[in-house]
């Protein structure tokens, strides 16, 4: 039976540590998505460069602001609510809404946030994401505009075939009458 | 967003068109069908009718949309016949 290995120094710990830090930052950085960290109070703590470029704000300033800034004013109630929600009860965040790029266009973005919580059971970190989500919504847009082409043309076929219908009874009446009247 | 009238045949594709696909996509859309039939302007059912049938080998929303147009065409009286060899 090999011998109990030595517990880690100190200095074993802290490149561990620093060594998992390193990578999930480098995840943080290159994964398409914008990545962020809030504490427990909502506060952010880290933002991915992507962000920062993608809304042209300073870091500083960002951490500073929040989103509050670059959410599009009409979607900026619904989200702050949820995320009061999530605060509070430690449910996940996640919400749509527009962001305000560097070159002063909009874009639809799915925001998440999942809460890590330490051992006790309290939220330790806010861990989300930023999606860009215009494609998708668009596709959703043209699904939904497709359907009511289909149901339009639904209605106006049925419409037209009810005429039709009509138009070859009282035809077939006609004819009816002429036969009747040759017949007699 | 109004409809056209149902006899009024290029902007019926048009609006359906550009309500499926965008204005920007469904306008390049509808120009494309049009090149491809020889057409400047859609101006019968039968000519929608044309339309419509190259559209629906376009594929994705397009197709589905040519379609539409397709049986728009055909309750009003569209066929494949050319209207000049009716």
């Amino acid at each position: 039976m090999p011998a109990d290995p030595s517990p880690p120094d100190s200095t074993d710990l802290g490149d561990a540590l620093r060594k998992s830090e390193a990578r999930y930052r480098f995840l943080a950085e290159t994964i398409p998505v914008q990545v962020w960290t809030a504490r427990p109070d909502g506060l952010l703590d880290y933002v991915s460069s992507r962000a920062v470029n993608e809304f042209g704000i300073p870091l500083e300033r960002l951490l500073k602001e929040g989103w509050q800034n670059v959410v599009h004013p009409d979607d900026l109630p619904g989200a702050v609510e949820r995320w009061l929600r999530s605060l509070a009860t430690g449910e996940t965040y996640e919400v749509e809404f527009r962001l305000k790029m560097a070159d002063g266009t909009s874009a639809w973005y799915l925001a998440r946030a999942v809460a890590q919580r330490g051992a006790d059971g309290s939220i330790v970190e806010w861990l989300g994401t930023n999606t860009n989500i215009a494609e998708q919504r668009e596709e959703r847009r043209r699904i939904q505009a497709l359907l009511d082409e289909v149901a339009a043309q639904s209605r106006e076929t049925q419409a037209t075939l009810a005429t039709l219908r009509s138009e070859r009874a009282t035809l077939e009446a006609r004819v009816k009458q002429l036969e009747a009247k040759h017949a007699g | 967003m109004t409809r056209p009238p149902p006899t009024e045949w290029h902007a019926v594709a048009a609006a359906k068109l550009a309500a499926v696909l965008g204005e920007a996509k469904g306008a390049v859309a509808l120009d494309g069908a049009l090149r491809a039939t020889g057409l400047v302007r859609i101006s019968t059912a039968t000519e929608l009718y044309r339309v419509a049938q190259h559209l629906s080998a376009a594929g994705g929303f397009a197709s589905a949309v040519g379609g539409l147009l397709g049986v728009h065409a055909v309750m009003h009286g569209g066929n494949e016949v050319r209207d000049d060899e009716r």
